[in-house]
């Protein structure tokens, strides 16, 4: 008995690092773009904060001044897939004797960014001075979670036919957490569930995808 | 019973185990640093403390473009996949009595441990002169 509870312990804990090891994204990297820079012979510091701000908020958002009438901008801009902010933008203005000089510099962390920071720079330039603009992929938006009773996955809730206070939560990720916040895993090949829950358990999925059962367990699920 | 006590613990070591593994999501920080004006100093001063500071702090410091262009770039040292997750430019622009540098850097967070502010404070800081 304690051997056979042993190796569901191992078994539990191979499968859940199994199941976290797989959802490592790949190893991100900064992508920064420096080199584009731009003299106007005429106009003011005011006139190139402000084409600043446009040329950023074209783009990206929350477009800023460093520091009040410092004349450098910066500005970021949400991937919602990611949650995170992935690419960002800079344009720093700096007035001559007549008219004024200013850099643009970008950066994006790769791969979550859909474009490349070259990319960026060249359309807030070219949105700055004037210049073809190409379309940036859009932003990735995040994965809808499912709904419904689907046969090819377990996210929902699901309530213990002979326990209804035992519910267990399932996520697209394969992660599973019951009521009193145990968590698991939970995997599905065809009809045939593997739970790693307390040890780890076989069941059936019925063909309406409601029900599971098998392995002294029964569950429901709540769509 | 007896199975959810001796299961207990198999679930509370594969959550730690998933929690120790489980990267932290990275965030692009990017700073706009410091702008000097350096006086009765020629541009080419500017670039050789560039590079000089890029290097000290980062690595690999090149000039961007053919020529003196004054446009500086440099990455952290890649880890062991090859990616870099710090970066930073300085420019280097002439003025009518000397130069004015800027540092603008750019970090992932994690796995970086300095923010974007502080790689930039720490390359004004080995580019010298002054404030």
């Amino acid at each position: 008995m304690k051997r056979r509870l042993r190796g569901a312990a191992v078994a539990a804990a191979a499968s859940f690092c199994a199941v976290v090891l797989c959802g490592i994204p790949a190893p991100a990297a900064v992508d920064l773009s420096v080199g584009i820079r731009h003299v106007s012979p005429d106009g003011s510091a005011q006139e190139c904060s402000e084409k600043a701000r446009t040329a950023l908020s074209a783009f990206l958002q929350n477009a800023s001044e460093s520091s009040a009438g410092s004349g450098e901008w910066i500005a970021s801009g949400q991937n919602p897939r990611a949650g995170a902010v992935t690419a960002a933008a800079t344009v720093r203005c700096y007035p001559l004797a007549k008219g004024y000089v200013v850099t643009f510099t970008c950066a994006v962390q790769l791969p979550d960014n859909p474009y490349g920071a070259d990319a960026l720079c060249l359309d807030v330039a070219h949105k700055f001075y004037g210049g073809t603009i190409a379309p940036l992929a859009a932003m990735p938006q995040p994965t809808p979670v499912p709904t419904g009773c689907s046969t090819v996955n377990l996210v929902g809730t699901w309530v213990a036919d002979d326990k209804p206070g035992l519910t267990l939560t399932a996520d697209l990720n394969g992660n599973m957490t019951d009521n009193e916040g145990v968590s698991g895993n939970w995997g599905l090949k065809g009809t045939t569930v593997t739970l790693t829950y307390y040890g780890e358990h076989t069941l059936t999925l019925s063909s309406d995808g409601k029900h599971m059962r098998g392995g002294g367990y029964s569950f429901t699920r709540r769509c | 019973m007896l199975r959810i006590r001796a299961a207990l613990p198999a679930a509370a070591c594969a959550l730690a185990l998933g929690a120790a593994a489980l990267p932290a999501s990275a965030a692009l920080d990017l700073a706009v640093g410091a702008r000097k004006i350096v006086k009765n100093q020629p541009v080419s001063g500017c670039n050789a403390a560039a590079k000089n500071a890029l290097n000290s702090v980062l690595s690999d410091a090149a000039e961007i473009g053919s020529g003196d262009t004054g446009e500086w770039r440099a990455y952290g040292a890649p880890d062991s996949s090859g990616h870099s997750s710090a970066a930073a430019a300085v420019h280097c622009y002439p003025i009518d009595d000397g130069y004015v540098v800027t540092f603008t850097c750019a970090v992932e967070t994690p796995p970086n441990a300095d923010t974007a502010s502080a790689l930039c404070g720490k390359l004004a800081t080995a580019f010298g002169g002054g404030p």
